[in-house]
């Protein structure tokens, strides 16, 4: 199991998995683990000849046994695609798959968050090219998360009010939309710590995939292809991104929290990439040299 | 149900079949497929 470690003075857990320095790097394309497994092929980490989505616990986990997990999620077979490239379809069972998910490792005894995610792209730190993204079930709240839901509550107790809610609000002239439909939207928050920042959100109130109507999975699954293709539009190449899904936490009444995607890509242009340094990573203070409005209106026209 | 009280979207819907399958290590593989 891995060592948690409390940062008394971020009042943070950090967690130390030593076992994580041998996981595979930058396979050749033909040895990939996540590839089905070729017939006279050696096993990879999926035994059988074809898949159309796969979930396994991943080799080299952060969290496993009564810890929690970490699960890798296969998108499609297809090791030169992305998640962008996949019908709507497809994506739409994607969205049923990490709700699904969602549900069993929120089962879990000492799972206290489910945070899916993608890391897309070398700039990003990916070391298998291969579209898939990841799951960790947490033995505690991230930092993030619990700060978030801090300030969803207080907003809360003092107005009432969603503060997302109010967010969502605040797009209705449409400036900092990307694209958007009956049931969600995509925008670069005013707020963006990133410059190409988006965030998909339901405009109806919902807490966590769980909370989604029948018809939420198809409309997210246009929205999310859209602004996907967008991204690699607007420089003409496949732009690296994080994805993070922002839903409640299991086991918890939290009508505060309004559920959302967060896409942070590190490109502040097609060759410049953001890099975190003194300011962002020693003072935790962003700085930014691009508009919500102007960053907005390039994805838009990609 | 969703928290508002309204029809929530099947877990997976009948049109993806869920197949989970151990492997020789210990860890689970989960197939989503259709049928």
């Amino acid at each position: 199991l891995s060592e948690l470690r409390w940062h008394p003075l971020l009042e943070e857990w950090v967690t130390v998995a030593p076992w994580r320095q041998d996981r595979t790097y930058h396979p050749p394309a033909d040895h990939c683990p996540l590839d089905p497994t070729r017939p006279g092929m050696p096993e990879t980490e999926i035994p059988e000849p074809d898949y159309y989505i796969a979930v396994f616990e991943n080799r080299y986990p952060s969290y496993s046994g009564e810890q929690g997990r970490c699960e890798v999620v296969c998108y499609t077979p297809d090791h030169e695609s992305s998640l962008g490239e996949q019908t709507v379809e497809h994506i739409a069972d994607l969205i049923a798959v990490w709700r699904d998910r969602t549900d069993e490792l929120s089962r879990l005894p000492n799972v206290r968050y489910v945070y899916i995610f993608e890391n897309r792209g070398e700039e990003i730190g990916v070391t298998l090219s291969h579209p898939h993204g990841q799951i960790y079930a947490y033995p505690f709240m991230p930092p993030v998360m619990a700060r978030e839901l801090a300030s969803e509550s207080r907003h809360m107790r003092k107005t009432g009010r969603c503060i997302y809610c109010d967010v969502l609000a605040g797009e209705s002239n449409g400036e900092r939309t990307v694209v958007g439909n009956d049931r969600w939207i995509a925008f670069v928050p005013p707020f963006a710590r990133w410059p190409y920042e988006v965030h998909i959100a339901p405009l109806q109130h919902r807490e966590w995939l769980l909370d989604l109507e029948p018809e939420d999975d198809e409309s997210l699954a246009l929205i999310l292809k859209a602004l996907l293709q967008k991204y690699d539009a607007v420089f003409d190449m496949p732009l690296p991104y994080v994805m993070a899904m922002h839903q409640r936490p299991p086991g918890r009444r939290t009508p505060h929290h309004h559920f959302h995607i967060e896409f942070y890509p590190p490109n502040r242009s097609q060759d410049k990439l953001k890099y975190l340094a003194g300011s962002e990573l020693g003072a935790g203070a962003f700085i930014l040299d691009a508009r919500a409005e102007d960053t907005a209106a390039e994805l838009r026209q990609a | 149900l969703t928290t508002q009280g309204k029809a929530a979207a099947p877990l997976i819907s009948r049109k993806l079949k869920k197949r989970t399958v151990p492997k020789a290590d210990g860890r689970y593989i989960v197939y989503y497929e259709r049928p």
